[in-house]
């Protein structure tokens, strides 16, 4: 398990990763986090939330209702080209944060 | 579900109702919901899947600050009939009602293991042909006296500390994140060794009337016997006693802390509390009466043998009052 003080900067970097293929929505992403990082990392729900929030106020997600098969009208949310920009940015970042904290980092 | 929906009412409980608050709300209700389906459809219990979707719901104040609402101290966060708890004062809670479950159980044991020497004694000076009878009968006497004022002493001691948290029952209580999670995983244990104390204690139920009837049916004219008997009919009914009360009353403090059943917000409205006050006292009444009529009856004929039937008696009957009661005032719990 990793502390959520040490990712926070990345969360919205990974909810975007994760809409690059398809549109989802809440509960999946999270799903998704949970199984891509071996159970590694949990994202709390307020966490999920404020980050959709927080992307849908700059612009880089849209949100939409879609139907499921059981009836349970959910909110999907769709990256958008800005998103989609700023996601490769982010990248770029991390791989600079890396490069740097990993020059501090003893083997 | 419905536990998670309240979870989340107490947690938005103190901010303001925009349709910016209202959606935060939904959608997190939404992937709760999600998460409790996945979790029940893999095989977790009810009370496993809401401790687990609880324990990964995050921190209120995260969305406070996303809204742009300012945030709440956390005193303030319980209004005016709200209760925050910290985690200390819940573990306090918890144990000092976990104290007061065994005294009481052990108050009530004392009171069924009051007369055991009595017997024992009475059967002693019956089998010595007579002899010894008053004194003997005065030491039993003297035994069932002292153990009773023993358990009143305790009924008076642990039943003033109870009183003392009565205040949490009426009150909508908001915990933290990792003590309701604290809470919801003392509440499974509990269950499970409740669960063992109830079989436990219907065995030694069922056990206890085992030598009574052995000595009836093959030893019918060994007073002695009988009275040995009938001793360890009462000594494994007040173990047995002693496990239903402990468990019992030791489980209240969860259902008050998660306000579940008779403590969920809902219900703690004033009209359903008279008429449940009303119960109470009927009760209270009722199971007066019924000690006195045992003990009376027990006492003029000294057939201890038959005056137990009016306990199974009594509560049958006290099932059919209530259920006529309740139909009657519109109780219903």
């Amino acid at each position: 398990m990793i502390s959520s003080d040490g990712i926070r900067g990345y969360n919205d970097t990974i909810i975007l990763c994760l809409l690059l293929d398809m549109p989802s929505y809440g509960y999946e992403i999270s799903r998704k986090i949970r199984e891509l990082s071996s159970g590694k990392y949990t994202i709390k729900e307020t966490t999920l939330y404020s980050a959709f929030n927080r992307l849908e106020k700059n612009g880089y997600v849209e949100s939409f209702y879609g139907e499921e098969t059981n009836g349970k009208r959910r909110t999907y949310y769709r990256i958008t080209p800005k998103g989609r920009r700023y996601y490769r940015e982010k990248c770029e970042e991390w791989e600079l944060t890396k490069s740097v904290v990993d020059r501090f980092i003893a083997p | 579900m419905e536990t998670i929906r309240t979870y989340l009412d107490n947690m938005f409980l103190q901010l303001p109702d925009t349709p910016e608050v209202r959606r935060a709300k939904e959608e997190l209700l939404g992937m709760m919901e999600d998460k409790y389906f996945e979790l029940k459809s893999q095989g977790k219990s009810e009370n496993e899947a809401i401790g687990m979707v609880i324990a990964d719901f995050g921190n209120m104040d995260e969305i406070v600050k996303e809204l742009g609402l300012q945030e709440i101290p956390r005193e303030e966060t319980g209004g005016p009939e709200g209760l925050f708890l910290s985690m200390d004062e819940v573990k306090d809670y918890v144990s000092g009602m976990g104290t007061c479950a065994r005294m009481i159980g052990v108050g009530v044991t004392l009171c069924i293991w009051s007369p055991i020497l009595f017997f024992f004694l009475g059967g002693l000076s019956e089998s010595l042909g007579g002899r010894m009878e008053g004194p003997l009968g005065f030491v039993g006497f003297a035994f069932m006296l002292v153990m009773i004022a023993a358990a009143v002493g305790i009924f008076i001691l642990y039943g003033t500390r109870i009183d003392k948290y009565q205040y949490l029952k009426k009150a909508v209580i908001h915990m933290d994140v990792p003590t309701e999670v604290m809470v919801r995983q003392g509440k499974e244990q509990h269950k499970a060794t409740f669960t063992m104390q109830l079989v436990v204690g219907v065995a030694l139920c069922i056990i206890s009337v085992l030598p009574l009837l052995a000595v009836g049916m093959m030893f019918e004219d060994n007073d002695l016997l009988g009275c040995i008997a009938l001793c360890i009919l009462l000594f494994l009914v007040g173990i047995a006693v002693f496990l239903f009360v402990d468990g019992g009353v030791g489980g209240e403090c969860y259902k008050v802390l998660l306000q579940e059943e008779e403590f969920a917000p809902s219900r703690k409205k004033k009209s359903h509390k008279a008429k449940k006050k009303a119960m109470e006292r009927i009760s209270s009444v009722y199971w007066g009466v019924i000690t006195c009529v045992y003990l009376i009856w027990s006492f003029q004929t000294m057939m201890w043998w038959k005056t137990w039937l009016i306990w199974p008696v009594a509560g049958v009957l006290y099932a059919a009052i209530e259920g006529v009661i309740k139909g009657l005032i519109g109780y219903d719990d």
